[in-house]
């Protein structure tokens, strides 16, 4: 799997990436912007994106790393890559659930290099994709794969517009969504601010609004009391693995927030507002009502086989790891507010 | 007994190499200029080929070198019997990823950027995944040159006793079906061949080899070389496990491309093909029905097995009669019978994978056996005491058992587990299982039919007095070259270090067959046993010169009481075959620390000095010691299959907790008791052990080969094939390691196999005392648990 | 835009300067291989999904599969041949060797590799934190038992 046919470009600056990709553009080549590699170049050696490519490496542009609290906002620098992210006294202060979330993605040597960006940016996968060429080839190209059939989907009706059902997998965005992050995009016209919860789509192949010679230079997360926040991680083994089933759990004290990661191709988002209770509240409301919106959790994804865990059993596994991450925080006997 | 080293902690002896990089493995040798080689695989499951055309590949610059199967004639295959196997395909294609053509091109990238190039028509047939339809009817069976009437390879039936009066005699009765999915060795270093040519027409073959003896028969035989032009190396090889243990079709098409071009080749595989090559466990249907008394112990067995073979024939003789001659033991058994169908089928080929067919039946055993017993009310640990083999003891197929310590090893796991305190008593949740197995060391039978010794190893001595050892045992990682330094080191009173092992060189060292079936440390371990004994009876003549007294009379060694005792006896110097594990401490001395002193202790030499006086006359001192199989087994069908000068045995003791909201089981803790009869290298053993349960863990909970219904390999990579990690490897209790064997070196004997198979039943077993089921397909993953229980509460 | 189809790298590895010239699809680890022949760190999948490619880059692991080379400019790459100090080993080579934490040996570079950034950042890490840097490695020779207190007696010797 050797990687032929490549032109490398190391600009210094945002204007200088953006200026090189819309050269790109202009004469019809094909590039991709390069952080950590560790999302990328898996898939270029697997032959899934062209040869004759022009990567853009934003792996040493100054100030796309910077972790500031500043204008009553945390914000980090897109290419931070992810083992200092968890270590950083700031995340540690102000939204530990994201260090526990990014300590859970793939290997230690992975996360020395993988980006917070690249992971909000990680492609859609599904076992159709994600394989080599002469799979690919036996099994027939997929609509990701620029083919025309969807094996996940059995019966699909060849309609090229078919939506991909490449599911999403990204353990950051789990728990980004939870806290309304935003996203900061530079391009030729200047940056503009996105909120993480818009930015994806519904779609495994178009994924997000990103434009082609856009680049995600920051994320903002609005200071908040982010201590009841946590992230379960359901996967065979305890690392490498992406998400079989991935919880976020964000409680602000008003309302539960819920996100669902490696089901749907974008992060499903939920809030359920907390029930006002009153006198005549019975007991055990709580634990009944948080079975509800668990269920309601689960009842709006529809896991397909796209793992050795059955579709059914993952279904079921959103209710429960919904449950135990609100569990983790919630008393349900409380009749009041929560006790953490 | 006290050792000079045998029984110490010896790390490996080549381990500073690796861990300072030094060492080399097949792909890091750097040939002068080779050309690179690539393959082109097969991306249909089942098709005619129609045509291959290699033009625009042959124009790209560069290439040098375009092969398909036109340019092989013979066939090969690890088997004598099965040689089904052509170096690239020549009419049809049977999985996705055989070979289909080969590129030789000045740099790698070259080669593969030419696979590209080349145009092959295929007219695609039907292809039979699923094993059970491999019995249908067919006018197309995938290897039509049996002339079967379905893709049935081999049915093997053998029968003992009276299967119908022994489930008479029974008061439980389980019967049950179990499947197992494919799994694969997963080894870490993937394949690599690189050839040298030399200007006389010499070829020498560098390749990552558990079998270089026969590889360089297939070569010669496939490539209709003269064996003497060959030479086989294996360089430091990175993980086997039984996956590198057949003549493979790269290492043909490497050796052709070199004659072809006149050019020294490098060849090594992507991950990706390495899981086309496979030769892994064959994934079974099997169907085991139990009878238990509990006055009797097990008074029937009978074993129904299906077994899906892949495209190729590989080992699978062998596995077939393995899936049910290997449940003679380890308990007693008069009424027994198995049937084992091996189909083909259109995937990767099914070999040989540790624990070698015996490992799938093992489980259905140990969990039938684990459902009577619970269901008669017996103690599933205890109970099993009672229905132990004993030891110098013929099982129904007459494997003879000689030493055996699993009755000591059950009970102390039992104990040191705690398990009367546990077993049925542990929270919801929590659970703890027993399983038992055994297994050969080594095949008494060879695979080619010759009165050759199994093993034979060489040793010099010259001028300083180092000690060189020729065997062409392969060391696969399992540390058997530190094994044999060990015989000499202990024979010879030396140190480690002035043994130097010279391995798996087909021009320097004699014939091993291999490392597969546990048969290393058996039988080269004796072989080199034997060769220092020779050359030690050489030293003693010397030393007794130098002291002037008369040499030691050497007694010839009794007969044996029975066929049971054949060790331990004084050596038969008037035969090139001493006899197994011979004595040598009645020839009036002792050797230790470069001293050779009389026994008395009044006259001690200087190791060098012996060696000089030996030398007188004679220069350097040779020896050449052998091992030979005794003559075992009954005369029927089949009779060799599972014979075995001795077996191991192995029990599992396994704890785990059980997230009842998801199914997801954790192994805590294995206590764990294997006889491997003596721990030559405590460390080595302890590693072999511990590497077992990884692999057997990885057989329970996670690992499968995920075939489409196509046949196509879905999972042909490390991320979605899983592999433990280190977070899931459970705490290791080992706590029983020797009963008294006198045929192995030292009294041992193996420990690379045996302890795979007893892991999943005993985490199965200890599954149903964590939440009360009973699972019977592997692997149990958390929604085949949660779906159990769920059932379960359901009723 | 200036189009190069081979650029100049200029690196460290272990304590040598290299300036060589390589295409820019080359990985680091095909680099150390083929270019400056330093075989001791190893291929195991290319994909970065087993881990036997670790090697240190300005004193963190990564995986030099799927690491182009180029982004390595100016980096100090420790390979497992920049251990040792002539015959005297590593503790953690050491330690390996006396604790038996290696059988076929191919994944030891790239355990050994990433034991070494633990140690160098967590002199004193716990059992699960052994386990946890261990975890981007696989090993299927020896279960991670014996590699766990390899790293576990290094960290004894390395704190005397």
């Amino acid at each position: 799997m050797i990687l032929k046919d490549i032109l490398y470009h190391r600009p210094e600056s945002i204007a200088e990436a953006i200026g090189l990709s819309q050269e790109c553009l202009n004469n019809g080549q094909r590039f991709h912007y390069l952080g950590g590699g560790t999302d990328l170049i898996p898939n270029l050696k697997r032959g899934q994106c062209d040869d004759s490519l022009h990567l853009i490496s934003l792996g040493r542009i100054p100030d796309l790393k910077k972790i500031v609290e500043e204008d009553g906002k945390l914000k980090i620098g897109a290419l931070r890559n992810l083992a200092e992210l968890i270590n950083h006294p700031l995340i540690e202060k102000i939204i530990p659930g994201l260090a526990l979330a990014a300590g859970k993605i793939a290997s230690p040597q992975i996360r020395s290099r993988a980006t917070l960006g690249g992971n909000l940016l990680v492609d859609t996968r599904c076992v159709y994709f994600n394989q080599t060429e002469t799979i690919v080839a036996a099994d027939g190209a997929c609509y990701k794969n620029g083919g025309t059939v969807c094996h996940l989907i059995p019966n699909a009706s060849g309609k090229p517009n078919k939506p991909c059902r490449a599911r999403f997998v990204s353990d950051s965005a789990a728990i980004l969504v939870l806290a309304d992050a935003q996203l900061e995009i530079a391009s030729a016209s200047g940056i503009r601010k996105i909120g993480l919860r818009e930015f994806y789509g519904q779609d495994g192949i178009s994924r997000n609004n990103l434009s082609p010679s856009e680049i995600v230079v920051g994320i903002t997360v609005p200071l908040r009391d982010y201590r009841v926040m946590t992230y379960e991680k359901m996967r065979l083994r305890a690392t490498f693995d992406f998400a079989s089933v991935g919880i976020g759990f964000f409680s602000d004290g008003q309302t539960l927030h819920f996100s669902v990661n490696g089901v749907e191709s974008y992060p499903l988002y939920r809030a359920f507002a907390l029930p006002k209770t009153g006198e005549n509240a019975v007991e055990g409301i709580y634990s009944s009502w948080l079975q509800g919106i668990c269920e309601e959790l689960a009842k709006n994804c529809s896991p397909l086989k796209q793992d050795l865990l059955s579709p059914a059993y993952r279904k079921q596994m959103i209710a429960v790891l919904a449950k135990r991450a609100a569990y983790k925080y919630i008393k349900p006997r409380s009749l009041n507010t929560l006790e953490c | 007994m006290e050792y000079n080293t045998i029984g110490k902690p010896q790390p490996i002896i080549s381990s500073v190499d690796k861990v300072t990089g030094r060492a080399h493995y097949t792909d890091d040798l750097r040939v002068h200029n080779p050309l690179h080689v690539k393959i082109l695989r097969s991306p249909h499951a089942s098709a005619k080929i129609i045509s291959i055309a290699t033009e625009k590949a042959m124009a790209l610059s560069g290439v040098k070198l375009i092969l398909t199967g036109a340019d092989f004639k013979n066939t090969f295959g690890v088997l004598p019997i099965s040689k089904d196997e052509s170096a690239l395909a020549k009419t049809v294609v049977r999985y996705i990823g055989e070979p289909v053509a080969a590129v030789a091109a000045e740099s790698a990238a070259i080669a593969e950027k030419a696979l590209k190039y080349i145009d092959v028509t295929y007219e695609c047939l039907t292809p039979v995944i699923d094993m059970r339809k491999a019995l249908d009817k067919t006018e197309n069976s995938i290897h039509p040159e049996l002339k079967k009437t379905t893709n049935l390879h081999k049915a093997v039936e053998q029968n003992f006793g009276d299967l119908d009066t022994g489930f008479k005699e029974a008061e439980q009765i389980v019967d049950e079906f179990f499947t197992f999915d494919a799994v694969t060795h997963a080894f870490t270093e993937p394949h690599a061949t690189q050839v040298v040519l030399d200007g006389e027409g010499n070829i020498t073959v560098y390749s990552a080899t558990q079998v270089p003896y026969y590889l360089h028969k297939a070569l010669a035989e496939v490539l209709e070389i003269p064996m003497h032009r060959l030479r086989v190396i294996k360089p430091h090889l990175g993980g086997g496990f039984g996956g590198k243990s057949d003549p493979f079709p790269h290492e043909m098409i490497a050796v052709k491309c070199a004659l072809s071009t006149g050019r020294n080749i490098r060849l090594v595989f992507s991950r990706e093909e390495v899981f086309y090559s496979h030769h892994g466990r064959h994934p079974s249907r099997i169907n085991m029905k139990l009878g238990y008394h509990p006055k009797k112990g097990i008074t029937a067995l009978k074993g129904d097995m299906l077994i899906d073979g892949g495209a190729y024939a590989s080992f699978g003789v062998v596995t077939s009669y393995y899936n049910g001659v290997l449940l003679q033991g380890p308990y007693e058994l008069k009424n027994f019978g198995f049937h084992c169908d091996r189909v083909y089928t259109n995937k990767p080929v099914c070999g040989a994978m540790r624990g070698h067919g015996g490992v799938n039946p093992r489980f259905a055993t140990e969990v039938a056996l684990d459902i009577a017993l619970t269901k008669a009310k017996i103690d599933p640990g205890y109970g099993r005491l009672d229905m132990i083999l004993k030891p110098h003891s013929l099982t129904p197929g007459q494997f003879r058992i000689t030493s055996s310590g699993l009755k000591q090893g059950l009970e102390k796991a039992l104990q040191s587990s705690e398990w009367k305190r546990k077993y049925g008593k542990l929270p919801y949740g929590k659970g703890i299982g027993v399983a038992c197995g055994f297994f050969i060391s080594g095949s008494a039978l060879p695979i080619h039919w010759t009165q050759m010794p199994q093993s034979t190893v060489r040793l010099t001595i010259d001028f300083d007095g180092g000690v060189t050892l020729y065997s062409g045992a392969s060391d696969i990682g399992q540390g058997s070259d530190t094994m044999l330094a060990q015989m000499a080191a202990e024979v010879l009173g030396l140190p480690m270090k002035m043994i130097k092992v010279i391995s798996a060189d087909t021009r320097l060292t004699p014939i091993d067959y291999g490392s597969y079936s546990s048969r290393v440390t058996f039988m080269a371990g004796n072989a080199a046993r034997n060769a220092a004994i020779s050359i030690r009876k050489q030293l003693v003549e010397a030393a007794c010169e130098i002291l002037e007294i008369p040499p030691p009379i050497y007694a010839s060694p009794a007969i044996p009481d029975s066929s049971f005792d054949l060790g331990g006896r004084e050596p038969d110097f008037g035969n090139p075959y001493l006899g197994p594990n011979p004595k040598y401490h009645s020839d009036g001395f002792t050797f230790k620390d470069q001293l050779i002193t009389t026994k008395q202790g009044n006259k001690s030499l200087n190791y060098l000095d012996v060696v000089r006086k030996a030398m007188d006359f004679q220069g350097a001192l040779q020896a050449k010691g052998v091992y030979l199989s005794p003559k075992l087994g009954g005369d029927f069908k089949g009779a060799g299959a599972g014979l075995s000068p001795s077996y191991s045995f192995t029990t599992f003791v396994s704890e785990v907790s059980v997230d009842t909201e998801t199914g997801f089981i954790k192994v805590d803790k294995v206590t764990c008791a294997h006889d491997c009869g003596f721990p030559l290298n405590p460390l080595s053993v302890q590693g072999q052990l511990e590497g077992s349960i990884h692999m057997g863990l990885g057989q329970a909970l996670m690992e499968k080969m995920n075939y489409s219904r196509d046949g196509v390999l879905q999972n042909a990579n490390f991320l979605d094939y899983k592999i433990p990690s280190a977070f899931e490897q459970p705490e290791i209790n080992i706590v029983a390691l020797e009963s008294s064997e006198n045929e192995g070196p030292f009294g041992a004997k193996e420990v690379g196999e045996g302890a795979l198979a007893p892991l999943s039943p005993s985490v199965a077993n200890a599954l149903y005392d964590a939440v009360g089921i009973r699972l019977t397909s592997l692997p149990m993953t958390p929604d085949k648990v949660l779906k159990a229980m769920q059932q379960l509460k359901e009723g | 835009m200036q189009e190069q189809s081979v650029r100049l790298l200029t690196l460290k590895i272990n304590g040598q300067n290299f300036s060589k010239a390589v295409s820019p699809g080359m990985t680091l680890l095909e680099f150390i291989r083929e270019e400056i022949n330093l075989t001791g760190t190893k291929k195991g999948c290319d994909l970065g999904e087993c881990g036997v490619c670790t090697v240190l880059a300005d004193g963190n692991a990564i995986l030099s599969c799927i690491t182009l080379a180029l982004e390595c400019e100016n980096m100090e790459i420790t390979t497992i041949e920049g251990l040792a100090q002539g015959y005297e080993l590593h503790p953690l080579q050491k330690s390996f060797v006396e604790k038996g934490a290696l059988q076929c040996g191919y994944c030891t570079p790239g355990m050994i590799m990433g034991a070494v950034a633990l140690l160098n950042k967590n002199p004193e890490p716990s059992e699960d934190q052994i386990k946890e840097c261990l975890s981007g490695t696989i090993c299927r020779c020896t279960g991670y038992t014996k590699i766990v207190e390899a790293v576990q007696d290094a960290a004894a010797h390395m704190k005397k």
